[in-house]
């Protein structure tokens, strides 16, 4: 059932495209279906799947290799695979009033659904290699997302960014998952997991691999200090960005970390790095959040801080960790995503995203400003909502590793959550107050063009209600959607009780703390935002157009130098690198094992001959007249010809002396009718140079004729022909066997190359011909006029 | 002693070749291209030089008896052939092109520096393209000289 649904999504995808939706005014109700179905599928999975049992599938494609498409769905993959189907459904409804009638809605959706499917792909797979192909899948289709805009010069180098970062990421967790198959014996994810504990990490190449692994990770889910192809990324309509870039792809990362987190956790590499570069981001993403002033980037550093709490949680082996990662990824979910397409219908009916030039929506728009009031104050983490309940799931974990003893790490994640919690209230508040509640803007305000029709909110609407609605029904479903997840994370049967209120409790106070704290930065927020657009901007996006320049430079001038502008340079450089070798073997005193057999004397005219060849090229290269030149190369051709003759090679003799005449006849018609130019002579300092080029050119030709009369290294292939091609060939001619028949296909090459000559030169000579004709005498001139 | 006759043939052939083809005139660079070709095609052959031999045909096909130490060596006469026959292909190109330059009347030494392919901006493609339309120039200045004084501006 899951490929089915998979290719109902892909072939969803040109359907849609297909049938121009923009002609209809709810396309975008036709649009949802089909990922409709597939969360209505996967919610009647819940049941079984929550007991414990996984649905596999296997598709065998290359037994040899062992390459088959295996599928499986466990609570992991169903509660990702809930999140993208199901934000894929509202996101479906809401791209299709966002385009309104714009005729590149038909793309979008094509893209659109060739990502959910490429990710749905991603979280249902079983294998490293069919996960990495869905990987690679969510990347281009989110670079063609990104890009969408194909005049927009930000889009592309925003695209290029985050294909690029997230592509080397890619590529290096490919090498990681090589690795960790050739560690486990398998590329099967299930059973990897099901390896004995330790197998994996007391391997040599443990580390390695955790690695490449992690920076694949990192890499997709935009942390430190990789985040910035993020905000870049918000270029593309803002749809995607919902979707992709704050709900879905960017949980990828995730994802891989959760489902290998059983195998590699119990490593304090793991550890370490997850917790660091987690925290790290966390901190940098919220900081930098209060900086902007675009909405959309606003939410963009919101999401990257937020990725890096959950991969910070992801770190720890307990427990209480992995529920506070699940809960907290669906409540992001549940209210980034419905933030970002609030800001895009603000952005359709003002005509601006920018916070500075808004103000007072909720009075005009309720229906938006309720559903931007509900994510916000979610987003804030403020009593009762998702979001609350998963900031305390958060800090509940710290306060466990203190009194485990871990007591260092635990204040530390502490301290940073509180921190980082603070800031997530104050830019959730400055969202609200000045977007929505406030009645006057800092600069010339936007005016509403056109009201978002209440269809258009409805999606988002339904989302931040989901939201709203599951911390009152937690006893309903956190057995049934929370706990297989977390018994994937730990490898644990896992039985939850979660509550929204817990009484007066350190936590609570600790919660409340943050929000004091956050609503001290919001009342201060102007001098706030001053100190920080004066601080040091470490951009990674200007160090990575500065490495993308820099390898264009380097790119250039490597081609200028060693390929060079003029004829000259071009063959000198290669000439010169091949007799550098020769020399360099020679310098080597290689001579003494040239295996050359001295004693194979020469005949009279095997010596005289080539003295002939060699006065007739003296001669061409001194030659001042081209006929004297064009006759010494037919001599030349001679003398060659004549020691085929001389050493038994008939068939060369025949071939030679064919194209020596051809040649001799062609240079002589064709110079016959060019004019002999006369060319300036070289300036002596480059005559000098080219002999000594031609000199080292002779050593290398000297070199390699030594070597090639020598004894060979290796068994000839030669005896084959000559033994079999009476018998399997029936031919005489050994020659023209190997030539026709065992060595067939280089002969068509041959003649190809041939044919495409003859074509080129005829098209030449036709060309030439092709002079303008004298125009007749009373032809108008327009000159004249 | 016949692998030095052979090498100093070779190393002859390709030093000339090779100067000929740094050279200006188009002729010669095509005469440099046949000498290289006979160079390399020599180089070849010097690899079967040592072992004479009969020519590799099998003259009576019932009586062959799996005796092959008669015949020297068949693969770089098979090799060389081919070369041969694809070298001749691109010198009779090569004529063809010259040809066509020469029709162009075009004149250009081939030291003259051609436009750098990385470069953002280019500076030689407007001269190049103006020095190709020069026969018009000429065409229209004849016409011009042609016509009655009374028309003439």
């Amino acid at each position: 059932m899951l490929i089915q649904l998979l290719a109902l999504l892909a072939l969803t995808a040109p359907a849609l495209w297909l049938l121009r939706p923009h002609r209809w005014r709810h396309a975008g109700w036709l649009a949802a279906l089909a990922p409709a179905v597939v969360t209505g599928w996967l919610l009647s999975q819940l049941g079984a799947v929550s007991q414990g049992s996984a649905l596999s599938e296997h598709y065998a494609w290359s037994q040899a290799l062992g390459l088959a498409l295996d599928l499986r769905l466990d609570g992991l993959s169903l509660f990702f695979g809930l999140i993208i189907a199901g934000m894929g459904t509202a996101i479906a409804v809401y791209a299709g009033y966002y385009f309104e009638r714009s005729s590149s809605l038909g793309y979008f959706y094509g893209l659109l659904f060739l990502f959910m499917t490429s990710m749905l792909g991603l979280v249902w797979a079983d294998n490293l290699l069919a996960l990495f192909v869905f990987w690679e899948g969510t990347s281009i289709t989110s670079y063609l997302l990104i890009s969408f805009k194909l005049t927009d010069s930000n889009a592309l180098e925003g695209a290029r960014r985050a294909l690029v970062v997230t592509g080397l990421g890619a590529l290096a967790m490919l090498g990681g998952f090589v690795l960790l198959g050739q560690m486990a014996g398998t590329y099967s994810i299930s059973r990897l997991l099901a390896l004995p504990a330790g197998t994996l990490t007391q391997h040599a190449l443990f580390v390695p691999m955790l690695t490449l692994v992690l920076l694949g990770a990192f890499t997709k889910s935009a942390q430190f200090p990789f985040h910035f192809w993020l905000p870049g990324a918000m270029a593309a309509p803002t749809p995607a960005s919902a979707y992709l870039h704050s709900a879905t792809m960017v949980k990828a990362g995730l994802y891989l970390l959760a489902r290998l987190h059983p195998a590699l956790a119990e490593s304090p590499v793991w550890f370490w790095a997850l917790f660091v570069v987690g925290g790290i981001t966390m901190l940098t993403g919220a900081l930098i959040a209060l900086r902007q002033h675009d909405l959309k980037a606003i939410l963009a550093y919101a999401t990257v801080s937020q990725l890096g709490v959950l991969v910070m949680l992801l770190a720890f082996e307990i427990k209480l960790a992995a529920v506070a990662a699940v809960v907290g990824i669906l409540a992001h979910a549940l209210y980034k995503g419905p933030l970002f397409m609030v800001a895009g219908i603000v952005d359709h009916a003002t005509g601006t995203r920018d916070i500075r030039k808004l103000a007072g929506l909720a009075r005009r728009l309720p229906l938006l400003g309720a559903a931007a009031t509900l994510a916000a104050i979610s987003m804030a983490g403020i009593i009762p909502t998702f979001g609350f309940l998963a900031k305390e799931l958060l800090l509940e974990n710290f306060f466990a590793l203190i009194e485990a003893g871990q007591s260092q790490i635990g204040w530390l994640g502490l301290a940073a959550t509180v921190i980082a919690g603070a800031l997530f209230v104050a830019y959730s508040l400055v969202i609200l107050w000045e977007a929505f509640f406030r009645r006057k803007p800092e600069l010339k305000p936007a005016k509403i063009e056109h009201a978002p029709s209440p269809l258009f909110v409805l999606p988002v609407l339904a989302l931040t209600l989901v939201g709203a609605a599951i911390p009152f029904f937690l006893t309903a479903i956190e057995n049934t959607l929370f706990a297989a997840p977390v018994a994937a994370i730990t490898a644990a049967p896992a039985e939850l009780h979660l509550a929204l209120w817990h009484g007066w409790t350190p936590i609570f106070l600790t919660s409340l703390l943050a929000i004091a704290l956050g609503g001290a930065i919001f009342a201060l927020r102007g001098p706030v935002r001053k100190l920080f657009a004066s601080g040091i901007q470490l951009s990674g996006t200007r160090i990575f157009d500065g490495v993308v320049d820099g390898l264009y430079a380097l790119a250039g001038w490597s081609t200028r130098t060693l390929q060079g502008s003029s004829f000259p340079t071009q063959i000198s450089i290669p000439l010169l690198a091949a007799a550098g070798v020769v020399l360099y073997a020679f310098s080597m005193n290689l001579v003494a094992d040239l295996r050359v057999d001295w004693n194979a004397l020469p005949t009279f005219y095997e010596v005289v001959l080539p003295l002939m060849a060699v006065v007739a090229t003296l001669v061409i290269a001194r030659a001042q007249s081209r006929l004297s030149a064009i006759i010494s190369l037919g001599l030349v051709g001679v003398v060659v010809l004549l020691i085929y003759v001389f050493f038994s090679a008939p068939d060369l003799a025949l071939t030679q002396f064919l194209v020596e005449v051809l040649t001799l006849v062609l240079l002589v018609l064709v110079f016959y009718r060019i004019p002999n130019h006369a060319y300036p002579k070289q300036p002596k300092h480059r005559s000098m140079k080219y002999l000594l080029i031609s000199a080292a050119v002779a050593v290398w030709g000297f070199g390699m004729a030594l070597v090639a009369a020598g004894e060979p290294l290796f068994p000839l292939i030669s005896d084959f022909f000559l033994l079999n091609s009476v018998g399997a060939a029936h031919g005489g001619n050994i020659v023209n066997v190997i030539l026709v028949d065992f060595r067939g296909f280089d002969t068509l090459g041959e003649i190809s190359v041939m044919v495409v000559a003859a074509l080129g030169g005829y098209a030449l000579l036709r060309a030439s011909r092709m002079r303008p004709i004298e125009p007749e005498e009373d032809f108008e001139e327009p000159y004249d006029a | 002693m016949i692998a030095l006759v052979f090498a100093v043939l070779v190393a002859v052939l390709m030093g000339s070749a090779t100067y000929l083809l740094l050279q200006r005139n188009p002729v010669r660079m095509v005469i440099g291209l046949g000498l290289f070709t006979h160079a390399v095609n020599l180089l070849v052959f010097s690899t079967s030089v040592s072992h004479r031999g009969q020519p590799p045909i099998v003259v009576d096909k019932a009586a062959f008896n799996g005796d092959i130490s008669q015949f020297v060596d068949p693969l770089p006469q098979a090799l060389i052939l081919t070369a041969i026959v694809i070298s001749f292909g691109i010198v009779a190109f090569l004529i063809a092109l010259l040809h066509r330059r020469n029709s162009l009347e075009a004149v250009e030494s081939c030291t003259d520096r051609v436009d750098d392919p990385f470069a953002m901006e280019s500076t030689t493609a407007l001269e190049a393209v103006e020095e190709d339309y020069e026969w018009l120039e000429d065409v229209v200045l004849k016409r011009e000289l042609r016509k009655p004084k009374g028309k003439r501006k």
